[in-house]
Order: C-alpha cells, then structure tokens, then sequence
C-alpha cells in the first residue's frame, strides 16, 4: 500500500465523505457504543475519545440528546454501576453501558444508602453511604462513611473527593449555584437495621466544587433526621423533607420510627434553618415513603414534590 | 430579498441533464435554492428558476425530489406516517445513501441530511471495528498490540453486549 494512500486514510473519518459530514454521522452515534468503536483505527480513537465527542454531542444533537439513567445495582465497588440510555422514542432500544467499578478498599464492604449527585460538565458524586468495617467491633455492625467520589464521564474514571467531616448515610444533599454542595443529616442507615436502629444526626456540611478547600460545617438543622431528601429552590434554599427522627417505644417494647412530616429550609446567604409546616395532615399519613422530587420544567422555579409509598404516589 | 413566492416554479437539473419540476413550496425545504432563489428574483418575472446541480446524477436527485415532496406535504403525512415512509425511503445501498449524503448537503437539506447520517450511524452502532473497517475501506492503522491494549481498557464496554437480551 501506497504512503499517500496510508496518510488519505488516516486524515479521513469516513473516506469518501467530507469531514463535517463525517463527523455529523457518528455523533448520531449512542454513547455506549463509542468504546467500542474507538479501536477501529486511530483518528476513530481520538474522535470517540470523550473529550471530543461529548461537546460535538452536546452542540450538535441538543434536540434529542437522551436521558441517561444511572443505576447502582449493589455496592458500587463490587459491580459494575449500569449507565441507562433511556430513548425518547418508543422506537429506540433501550440500551445500557457499564462504568468502571468504584475504587474499592479492602476493608469495607457491603456498601448501600450512599447518595449520587450529578453535576454539570458530565460528573457525577458519589457521596457517603453505610457500609461494614471488618477492622471494626463488633464486625457486623455497618458504619457510615465520610467518603466522597467523583466520576468524570469524559475520562470514565473514579477520582477521591475530600471526605465529609461527619461520616453519613441516607441523608440529603443537594448541588447548588455555582458549584456548592451541600449535605444535611443522615446517619448510619443500612438495610440491616430495623426500626430504631443505627443513629440519626443533624450535622450540615457544604463542600464547594470550585475551591480547593474541603468540607465545612453549617448551622445544624433544629433535629436529627435520617433518610430525608433534599433538593434546591431557587438560588439560595436547600429544602430538606421527610425522613425520620426520633423513635418511641410502643407499649415499652417495640421500637418505632417517628417519621418526620415537616420540611426545613436552610437559607445558605443566611446560614440559618427555617421550619416550613408539614407537608401532610396529622393522621393522614403516618408513615412517609421515599420522596422525589421532578425539577421544574424550564427553571419555573417550584419543582414539583412526589412521595413515594410502596406502590403510592403522593403529591 | 423577497422570500420565494408558492407561485413559482423551480426547475433542477442534475449533470446528467434530467430536469425535475418542483413547486416552490417544495424547493424551500433547501437553504441552498432559497438563497439562490432570493438573490435571483429580480430578474424572472416568469415565476420560474432553474438550478443546476453539477455533481448530482439523475437518479440520485430523483431520490431528492422524491423526498422533498414527501416532507413538503406536511398535510397528508404527519407523525409515524412520516417516520415510517423516512425509514422506507432510506432504506437503500450504501453507494446510493453516500450520494444521497453529499446532494443533502450540496442542497443544504437539513432534514435529509439528518436522516442519511442517522441511517449511516446506525448502520454503524451495530457492528464490531473489523466490520465497520470493511464497510468503509478504513485501514486498520493500529498493530495487534496495540489493539489489545484499546481493548483492555474498554474490556467492560465488550462485555455489556451480552446482557443487552435481558433488557
């Protein structure tokens, strides 16, 4: 084979086609297939390499990008987290790709109620969760975690964050303008406790993403609660929701938790707590479920607030 | 300039000299005829404008008409209708989609030209690099080795393949 030949070759994404073409067809290209495509030849390797395809996606595709959907099937650093395409089409496949594992240490495991947080400029963090100790007594008891990890899909790898100051999990956090992210509460939360069990903490902490300085401890919220979500409105309130708190004992024996039915708002230009009035009436609900929260459409503003129990849908 | 009038009449031909008629409603789905349209409408009074397309052949602009006639027709085509006459219309040889491609982009057709390179990207997103290296007569500029090594790296994109079934 010729030299010229050799070099055509390489200069060309697609022989026969025009560069901007070229470059317009795989675009069009679902992420989860890009690594695979990347050892077709080199100037496909720099071309799917995510440095330069996520921004080509990003302009070129802005009208339908898809939603993608992370799950973490069990502890992230045993396997492997599943990163969903969901299709805005009935049509499309819904397809998946998995991400490089957590970063895993040899002695905690069994982590859960860790809590992800996507960031813009395709990161996502991974922060806190309870997991087991087996340097710790007695061994089968889960400790919260203070770890932070920070995934960066350009590159597809785990880096270390700065710890939190209190270890946590099940708790609620949220990112805020400018790169703030804060987290409230939350405690040693694990699937193995029952009611009652593991602690509760009212501590809040706020790490910004732009410094280089770690996390720093907020004004508490006036109670402890574990399990609560949190979420932003507008600029400058966190809103942290649900949860449990304290538990009482029914009849001297049986421990119960006392879910929370109210909502705090933490002002952050302020640094202080505000209690808001509670989201359900005395009796109406006595047991709160997991809360979601859909952001607004378009920045309205309110983002709308949905509570989940077991097969309820509550607004 | 004064946008194109629906009374006007677009004649293309290709380099091949096969003349295709089109309505100017029609002609306006390619930016290329509307400027070209808008800087000549001063001097046609006959409501009619030709166009030469130099490096399309005859059969491929058919192709063209074809499609911009479909598209331009919002009235009997709509929705699903439409996606499945797009899927229909596209379904066609790989020489044929590259000239379809490029007179896409010679006419400045936004719509077909999303609709070629979606079907190229598909074509594509299916198959292995080997695959993807014959189709497009692409050198395999990488030694074994260094394939691996690419290989290793995404070992856990490979995998994924498998479980796509159970989805």
């Amino acid at each position: 084979m010729s030299t010229s030949h050799h070099e055509e070759q390489q200069s060309e994404l697609i022989p026969g086609l025009p560069t901007d073409i070229s470059t317009r067809i795989l675009t069009h290209i679902p992420p989860h297939h890009h690594p695979r495509l990347r050892s077709t030849s080199r100037i496909w390797r720099s071309f799917f390499s995510p440095s330069s395809i996520l921004p080509l996606r990003h302009h070129l595709l802005h009208h339908h990008l898809h939603h993608l959907l992370l799950l973490f099937p069990r502890d992230p650093s045993l396997s492997s987290p599943l990163l969903l395409h969901l299709p805005r089409h009935r049509h499309h496949h819904l397809a998946f790709t998995h991400l490089p594992h957590l970063p895993c240490s040899p002695h905690f495991y069994a982590l859960s109620n860790f809590l992800p947080l996507p960031l813009p400029l395709h990161r996502l963090l991974l922060l806190g969760g309870s997991r087991f100790d087996n340097r710790s007594f007695p061994p089968d008891l889960p400790v919260p975690s203070p770890d932070v990890h920070s995934f960066d899909f350009a590159s597809s790898s785990w880096s270390p964050l700065p710890p939190m100051l209190t270890p946590r999990g099940g708790f609620a956090c949220g990112v805020g303008a400018g790169g703030v992210v804060i987290v409230a509460g939350g405690g040693s939360r694990h699937g193995l406790f029952g009611a009652g069990g593991g602690t509760r903490i009212g501590s809040v902490e706020v790490l910004d993403l732009g410094g280089r300085g770690g996390w720093k401890e907020m004004a508490r919220m006036p109670r402890p609660r574990a399990g609560c979500v949190g979420f932003f409105v507008g600029e400058r309130e966190f809103w942290v929701m649900g949860g449990y708190g304290d538990y009482r004992a029914v009849g001297g024996v049986l421990p119960v938790d006392v879910h929370c039915r109210d909502a705090v708002v933490y002002d952050l230009e302020r640094d202080e707590w505000r209690e808001v009035g509670d989201m359900w009436q005395e009796g109406e609900r006595e047991r709160l479920g997991a809360v979601a929260v859909v952001e607004g459409e378009g920045g309205a503003g309110v983002p709308g607030v949905y509570m989940l129990d077991r097969n309820d849908i509550f607004r | 300039m004064a946008s194109p009038s629906h009374t006007r009449t677009v004649t293309l031909k290709s380099c091949d000299d096969v003349e295709f008629v089109l309505d100017g409603s029609v002609a306006t789905l390619s930016q290329t005829l509307v400027s070209a349209m808008a800087e000549d409408s001063s001097s046609s009074d006959d409501g009619t404008f030709t166009w030469c397309v130099s490096n399309i052949t005859g059969e491929v602009l058919a192709k063209v008409v074809e499609f911009c006639n479909k598209h331009a027709d919002i009235s009997s085509s709509r929705g699903e209708d439409l996606k499945e006459w797009d899927k229909a219309f596209i379904s066609v040889e790989l020489d044929l989609l590259y000239d379809l491609i490029l007179a896409a982009d010679n006419l400045n057709i936004e719509s077909l030209l999303d609709l070629t390179a979606q079907r190229v990207a598909d074509e594509i997103k299916g198959k292995m690099p080997h695959e993807i290296r014959m189709l497009f007569n692409i050198e395999k500029d990488f030694t074994d080795e260094e394939e691996r090594e690419i290989r290793r790296e995404h070992a856990w994109a490979y995998g994924g393949e498998s479980l796509k079934s159970f989805l």
